[in-house]
């Protein structure tokens, strides 16, 4: 959590040694811890206390409803036992794994859903804007109250049903929301329609900050849509892709608005996300101290999964070096 | 380019609008559904109405004004205080997360470099670690009981600030081949911790303080769950100013502060409307934090909308869908007028386009 302040601007080093002020914002290290403390300060907040304290927590077999209030959870300490609890626990598996269940399908879908609406939206075309602006709308819906809409338009008596029953011509009465296997098509459609315009705009741009000599050049010598794509596109596009998937996996990992909305988890565990599970662990059932465990269980995968996505994120950081050995290969 | 050919055109038109229909049908749903008459909410009799019959402002009128064991169960307040704690909760957070960020994105953006790329067991090892080292003062504060005062946890954070540095500077003795942390990673990181993970201890947290259900106290959070996205959209259009601008008026005599308010702060005018706007979607947005941190006062638009629904599941569709279509509304307007910078926002300032 530290950062090294390097390199003070050019004009800072040449200026003569001055007399050391306390808290002088001329001198460039100064300045820049003053920038920069703020948010060490705020981040260091919000993880050493609350971290600390869920960790003390999840070593006791404390909840609100044992008497005492939660500073005297010592008096139930037991070493750990609700990490042991946690990690044998077939619902915590299964929760983990419907999410990745979600996350794995829902994803995929709106990448290749975004692909193929951004190459639509390549070319010139009447209303090309009007278009656009329309796509962009489900992202930026309040996730709750799109759960919520989906919550009504997934009612057995509601417009989907009524839907599939104009284009089958029989009455379709499909209990979306409250039968298990539709219950989770559900939650990954809403998913799906609120975030594939993020996809399409990831890609988008994208696709067209394309270099436009080379796919001239291309079709100018015969080459297919096809391998256009597989040679020329796929290549230069996977920074892009693997920032939008990563970004897209991370965000989804957390799904818990249009959940809680449109089934609460229900029917039985049907649709019950990690973060609905800590929810109902801590807030229903009240069992704090095995919801802090299984907090820190999951911060801990996604502390090692975060530093390995990340790294996309930060294309400073190994770009210049990988250029220049490639530069001193050739 | 080559003109397409008709069936061109033609096959990508009925794409584009079957598309568009998709996109928009659930919010034509709901935005109807605010207009329409109580007996056309639901299609118990088969017929769904597809536009209202018989549209009206009732809703809207239920929604916004006191009831008392009208409609919902028991006694309902009407959605205005919600909405008044939406609007103040959202543009606290925002102007907090906007401070902080900006000037942590100022600093990132000039006075450091990423230097290397660190190892998830470094990560992962410096955080285990420091909660390991933290257990013992945790349980000593807690058998004193000073923990349950303010100034209990602000020591605690301070021995905590200590331990971490001492981490740091031990981990950076036996491990030589990068750094061991960095600011602007640790930011990075904090998105993509499940909030719910940390909500419960910042909830105990939040009581010692008495900040559950204050405004502030929501927008503290709210400040501290967006302003990554501050700093790494800001450090992004930092980076577009020249670097030569801010030093070439230091040269000129005047001070680091005044470089970086007069100089460059002037020059990046768009972008921090443009991350302001973003930040203040991504608070209005909010679920979950406010589901926790508030409960009667200073309850937002999503969650007193959840109220309802768990009020009498299923039978209130238009006033709900009445109060949605008044949330969605100013950040569908927000949002189409930031669209320019939505992917830079989103993707942390890692796409510019």
């Amino acid at each position: 959590m530290s950062s090294e302040v390097v390199s003070p601007a050019a004009s800072q080093a040449a200026a003569p040694p001055k007399k050391r002020r306390f808290l002088d914002m001329n001198n460039t290290k100064t300045f820049a811890s003053a920038l920069l403390w703020p948010a060490q300060l705020v981040l260091l907040m919000i993880i050493i206390f609350p971290l600390g304290l869920e960790v003390y927590i999840s070593l006791t077999s404390w909840t609100p409803t044992k008497g005492g209030s939660w500073w005297e959870a010592y008096k139930f300490w037991d070493w750990g036992a609700n990490y042991i609890a946690v990690l044998t626990d077939a619902a915590f598996w299964q929760s983990m794994l419907r999410t990745f269940l979600i996350v794995g399908i829902a994803v995929p879908l709106e990448f290749l859903l975004g692909l193929g609406l951004a190459f639509l939206f390549l070319e010139e075309f009447r209303g090309k804007r009007i278009f656009h602006t329309i796509n962009l709308i489900p992202m930026m819906i309040v996730p709750a109250i799109a759960g919520y809409m989906f919550f009504m338009l997934f009612q057995t008596n509601g417009p989907i049903n009524g839907i599939l029953s104009i284009v089958s011509g029989q009455a379709v009465a499909i209990p979306w929301l409250t039968t298990e296997a539709t219950a989770i098509v559900s939650v990954i459609i809403a998913e799906v329609w609120q975030w594939t315009p993020l996809m399409f705009l990831i890609l988008l741009s994208g696709l067209m900050g394309m270099p436009e000599d080379q796919m001239r050049a291309a079709t100018m010598l015969g080459a297919s849509f096809w391998q256009k794509f597989r040679y020329l596109m796929l290549p230069m596009l996977t920074p892009i892709i693997i920032i939008a998937l990563v970004i897209r996996f991370m965000e989804a990992f957390k799904i818990f608005d249009a959940i809680f909305l449109m089934t609460a988890g229900g029917p039985a565990k049907a649709t019950e996300s990690i973060s609905i599970f800590m929810y109902k662990a801590a807030f229903l059932n009240l069992r704090w101290s095995y919801a802090a465990a299984a907090a820190m269980i999951i911060l801990v995968i996604m502390t090692v999964l975060a530093t390995f996505a990340l790294r996309p994120l930060q294309p400073r950081q190994a770009k210049p070096l990988e250029s220049t050995e490639a530069a001193t290969e050739v | 380019m080559s003109k397409p050919k008709p069936w061109q055109s033609v096959l990508r038109y009925l794409l584009v609008i079957t598309w568009a229909i998709i996109a928009i049908f659930p919010v034509y749903w709901m935005a109807t559904m605010a207009f329409k008459p109580k007996n056309e909410w639901t299609s118990a009799a088969g017929t769904i109405y597809w536009v209202p019959q018989d549209p009206t402002l009732e809703n809207f009128q239920t929604v916004l004004t006191e009831y008392r064991g009208k409609f919902f169960r028991g006694n309902q307040e009407s959605a205005l205080p919600a909405i008044r704690s939406s609007i103040i909760i959202s543009v606290a957070g925002t102007a907090f997360a906007l401070v902080i960020g900006t000037l942590a994105a100022y600093g990132l953006s000039r006075f450091t470099t990423e230097t290397g790329v660190i190892p998830w067991y470094v990560v992962l090892g410096r955080l285990l670690l420091l909660l390991v080292v933290m257990i013992p003062v945790m349980l000593l504060w807690a058998r004193t009981g000073i923990i349950q005062t303010w100034w209990g946890i602000a020591t605690y954070t301070l021995v905590g600030i200590v331990a971490d540095n001492v981490i740091a500077r031990v981990l950076a003795r036996y491990y030589k081949r990068g750094p061991v942390g960095s600011l602007a990673f640790s930011i990075l990181q904090l998105r993509f911790f499940p909030p719910m993970a940390i909500l419960i201890s910042v909830m105990i947290m939040w009581s010692a303080f008495r900040l559950v259900d204050t405004w502030y106290g929501v927008a503290l959070i709210y400040g501290v769950v967006t302003f990554p996205f501050v700093v790494w959209l800001m450090k992004s259009f930092f980076d577009d100013v020249p670097r030569e601008l801010d030093e070439a008026a230091i040269v000129d005599g005047s001070s680091n502060w005044s470089a970086f308010f007069k100089v460059v702060l002037p020059l990046v005018k768009g972008g921090l409307a443009s991350t302001a706007l973003f930040v203040f979607i991504l608070n209005w947005s909010d679920f979950l934090i406010a589901l926790l941190l508030t409960n009667r006062k200073w309850v937002t638009i999503p969650v007193f909308l959840n109220t309802l629904v768990t009020a009498d599941a299923g039978a209130q569709h238009g006033p709900k869908a009445a109060l949605g279509l008044i949330a969605a509304v100013p950040v569908i307007i927000f949002g189409i007028a930031i669209q320019k910078y939505l992917v830079r926002g989103l993707t942390f300032g890692a796409i510019k386009k």
